[in-house]
């Protein structure tokens, strides 16, 4: 008897653990053990005393998606709480100066790491850099292509970008440079073949792959009214005669980004569309394409140079394929770029484009969907030039562009 | 893969020789059954391989198979709309002197059609799965080998051993296509100490499961996506199909456990007690180089199994009692990719700790009274079964500054009645009839500061479905008919056919997503089986 009772206790007590593990774990469960403190410091460059004061502060982990902001004191510092992870830290403002000048200030951190194993608060510096808003910006990209219901299939033969004067002066095409960047599509680990040395931060220029295009003309031959925008079509035709949900890019005064030579692979353009200069060009691909998930394109000039020479200066080995010169690139010194708008897949791809181009990303839902993604409208800047339709440009495409679930040229 | 076939074709062999090699039949073998040998002796269902030496049927083999299928729209998100599946297998028991064999071997073959939402060849395998929406049929292979051996080494003490193998291949019929390959080898090693009216048992568990999961995508329709789910399948990145998205997983499990038996007996009277301790640990990779960890999976299972019997001349009476605890704590990894320190443009993934983000609590309870009415030896003519289960699930996932928590219970009754009876000399039939009633109540979903992300969303359609599917109100009917026919009395030898039907149906839905409708849902399932024991 007594043994079975021995035994009784031995079972109870044994019942007595359940659970215990649970309890045992949930100090691992509170928000004290779950975040961590990451401390801004936002400063403004030399040669400029705007104030610091107010400024939105974000935090994003590429890795997870996760995404935390906090707004700066009068001292320019913020602290935010935030989950366990690796983050940038992102800012940006802009202020207009008397006669019209707008300087946008924007800075990207390097990673920002609080795991479980670092200290419970960080601190890191946001120095903001200085660059002037756009004349020409790049109103819309439409990359993706649409879904051509007969086949089944995507297509994307359509693809097209609308480059538009935001400016209340004419403004000149000639000369005017477009490409991609290496890599066509975003990258879902670290770009680490084109951040500097030790660093998680771009270089200060960006690699040009594949084609080189500009707009022919050296002078005043080419002007863009205010509000006037020009259509950059890859194939120049009417898609819409083969592909209902596809659009016409066969109209008289579009660009072709075509050379019966570099691109015979391409349609040739409809008569009356005018064609783009192709200065350079490395592979044996017989078509240019743009990434169909998500390029990175952005507009550009030589800085008073002419092509051979900004080839001769720029022309690069590509770092990830040094042996291949099918993957050759030309530095863009981020000076010279204009415009730029980085394409992501996935909310967790990292950046192509340095923040002073564009410190965010724009997104569709895919290849095939008919969208695009397309500049919102500045709705104070538009009432203040008096209806003249003004485009958001604060070099950073998160808060700039939006996607359109039906590209502008079809509507 | 010749190896494994050469395996498999001895064990399988073996497992029939013991029966063939039978000429001494110690009981009546040909009114017997697997399931009635280990009704009599709990030690044979025990993880103690010495526990077989408790057996005292001692000799008996069975080649067995079975077709089943089930469908109907009660299904959980992740169940095929309707499922086949082919079993043939063999299992033995036998005795030479003092040592005693066990021996199983088995094949399945299984068809699910629009199957999805599972990444895994079997549910709940891992609460950090990769998955993908896209219905299809999956067809999945299973081999199942299992052994004991027991040795009486003196008259006290007894040692044992069990070995348990059990391997799968899947792969969905459909783009993307999930192809899957599967392991599972459990040792445990054990002793019993027989002091006559008390025995008691010890012994030892090592598992290892490994199972592995690419995603094949062809792209002949544009817009699919591939889901990495974080935490009992609430949150999941949902990731466009593109050249270099990661669609390799593999989760690699290690049990470690205890377990020990305690067996009370007294006269007519025996209580057989087990409890079992596993202790898990699970860790979760992506890719196949197992380069980076993203989660990691601590956690234990306790089981406690007790069957109070009284053997009486006319009646047997049997009290089971069998409680489950198994608590799960998922931990995602911080795990960065980073240059290698002294290296000029080398990366690799470099871990940084880990974050408890999901905890799983679930508990089991069932107690079950049978009555079995004999009339002779190793014969009943009714069996009476009632009984009572309590499934109690919570779930709590955490990601700074949110917080979820889920939590239901599902209380059931059921009842159940077997009538044996004999036609003539050789055929002996079982009609059965049984039963239950599901009660369930609980809470969906308690939000704090829920999280507003793009990248990593709640699944709330597979919540609300799964929320659905456990929640609902239901009951189930059992039906079954089992014709048995001795061949050779003083062999044992007989042959069996048997059907089984059942049918659940929801009577009351707290939630109907799509596809649930209002109207009442259902599953059937019907089950056909032929065996030869010897």
């Amino acid at each position: 008897m007594k043994k079975i009772y021995k035994v009784t206790l031995i079972i109870l007590s044994i019942f007595l653990l359940n659970g215990c593990m649970e309890e045992a774990r949930l100090e691992q469960f509170t928000d004290e053990a779950l975040s961590s403190t990451i401390n801004v410091r936002v400063s403004m460059p030399t040669g400029f005393s705007y104030p610091v004061a107010g400024l939105v502060v974000k935090l994003n982990d590429p890795t997870t998606g996760l995404s935390f902001q906090g707004t700066t004191n009068s001292q320019g510092e913020v602290a935010i709480h935030v989950a366990h992870g690796s983050y940038f830290a992102t800012t940006e403002t802009k202020f207009t100066e008397p006669g019209g000048i707008i300087y946008i200030f924007n800075a990207t951190s390097s990673k920002i790491r609080v795991s479980p194993i670092d200290p419970k608060s960080v601190t890191t510096n946001l120095n903001l850099t200085v660059s002037k808003a756009g004349q020409i910006v790049i109103k819309e990209v439409y990359y993706g292509g649409c879904f051509d219901i007969p086949t089944n299939k995507s297509y994307s033969k359509d693809q097209y970008i609308i480059l538009y004067n935001n400016s209340s002066e004419t403004a000149y095409l000639d000369s005017l440079c477009i490409g991609v960047t290496w890599p066509y599509n975003a990258p879902s680990t670290p770009n680490t073949y084109w951040y500097k040395t030790g660093t998680t931060e771009l270089r200060d220029s960006v690699p040009m792959t594949s084609h080189g295009w500009m707009f022919p003309g050296t002078g005043n031959s080419l002007p863009l009214q205010p509000a006037g925008q020009v259509v950059l079509a890859l194939n120049a035709i009417d898609h819409s005669l083969t592909v209902t949900a596809s659009v016409n890019l066969g109209v008289s005064g579009y660009w072709a980004l075509y050379n019966a030579t570099t691109t015979k692979g391409q349609s040739v353009p409809n008569v009356g569309v005018n064609l783009m200069e192709n200065y350079w060009k490395v592979g044996t691909a017989t078509s240019y394409v743009l990434s169909s998930l998500s390029p990175a394109v952005f507009i550009f000039n030589m800085g008073g140079k002419t092509s051979t020479q900004f080839i001769t200066d720029t022309y690069t080995w590509n770092l990830q394929y040094p042996t291949n010169r099918n993957f050759d690139v030309l530095m863009v010194d981020k000076n010279l770029v204009l415009d730029g708008v980085d394409c992501f897949r996935n909310l967790t791809d990292y950046k192509r484009l340095r923040p002073e181009i564009d410190n965010g990303f724009a997104k569709t839902d895919g290849s095939g969907q008919g969208q695009s993604i397309h500049r919102k409208v500045d709705i104070a800047a538009t009432a203040a030039a008096n209806g003249r339709i003004v485009y958001q440009d604060t070099n950073n495409s998160s808060n700039d562009f939006e996607k359109r679930t039906t590209v502008s040229l079809k509507q | 893969m010749k190896n494994k076939i050469l395996y498999i074709t001895l064990i399988a062999l073996c497992s029939i020789s013991y029966g063939a090699a039978d000429a001494q039949i110690i009981f009546s073998k040909a009114n017997s059954s697997i399931e009635k040998i280990e009704r009599a002796a709990p030690w044979l269902k025990s993880d103690n391989g010495a526990g077989i030496v408790y057996n005292g049927a001692s000799n008996f083999s069975t080649i067995k198979s079975s077709l089943s299928q089930d469908k109907g729209a009660y299904k959980n998100f992740y169940d095929g709309d309707d499922n086949t599946f082919v079993n043939i297998g063999t299992e033995s028991y036998k005795r030479v002197k003092d040592v005693f064999f066990y021996g199983k071997f088995g094949y399945e073959y299984g068809q699910r059609n629009g199957q999805a939402w599972l990444g895994t060849i079997y549910p709940n395998t891992t609460v950090n799965p990769i998955s993908d929406s896209i219905p299809g049929k999956f067809l999945r292979e299973d081999y199942f080998l299992a052994t004991k051996v027991g040795y009486i080494f003196n008259e006290y003490v007894s040692l044992g051993f069990n070995v348990d193998y059990h391997s799968a291949v899947g792969a969905k019929r459909v783009d993307g296509r999930n192809s899957n390959t599967m392991s599972y080898l459990a040792i445990s090693p054990g002793f019993t100490v027989n002091l006559k009216n008390v025995i008691w048992g010890l012994n030892f568990m090592l598992k290892h499961n490994v199972e592995r999961v690419t995603y094949s995508f062809l792209g002949d329709v544009t817009g699919k996506s591939i889901y990495y789910f974080d935490g009992g399948l609430w949150f999941a990145n949902e990731l466009g199909i593109t050249n270099t998205t990661n669609l390799t997983r593999g989760y690699f499990k290690d049990f470690y456990g205890i377990g020990s038996q305690l067996e009370f007996r007294f006269g007519k009277f025996s209580f057989f007690n087990q409890y079992k301790f596993d202790y898990l640990n699970e860790h979760d990779y992506e890719g196949s180089s197992l380069t980076k960890r993203y989660a990691y999976v601590d956690g234990i299972n306790q089981q406690y199994n007790g069957v109070l019997s009284y053997k009486g001349e006319k009646m047997n009476h049997f009290i089971d009692v069998k409680y489950e605890s198994d608590e799960k704590f998922s931990y995602s990894i911080m795990s960065l990719y980073e240059l290698i320190p002294g290296e000029f443009s080398t990366y690799a993934y470099f871990e940084y700790g880990r974050t408890l983000r999901y905890i799983q609590a679930m508990k089991n309870l069932e107690v079950v009274y049978s009555n079995y009415i004999l009339k002779g030896a190793n014969d009943y003519s009714w069996i009476i079964n009632l009984g009572y289960q309590g499934h109690l699930v919570d779930k709590d996932y955490r990601i700074f500054p949110s917080s979820y928590h889920q939590d239901y219970l599902n209380q059931t009754i059921f009842g159940k009645i077997t009538k044996n009876l004999k036609i003539g000399k050789s055929i002996n039939t079982d009609l059965y009839a049984g039963y239950g009633i599901t009660t369930s109540s609980g809470t969906k979903l308690v939000e704090e500061n829920p999280l507003s992300l793009e990248a990593m969303k709640m699944n709330v359609n597979i919540l609300n479905w799964d929320w659905a599917y456990n929640s609902a109100d239901r009951y189930k009917i059992d039906l079954g008919l089992k014709i048995s026919k001795t061949l050779n009395e003083k062999m044992g030898r007989s042959i069996y056919g048997a059907v089984n039907y059942s049918i659940i149906k929801a009577t009351e839905l707290r939630e109907t997503p799509s596809p649930f409708s209002s109207d009442l849902l259902n599953r059937n399932t019907i089950e056909v089986r032929l065996g030869y024991n010897f």
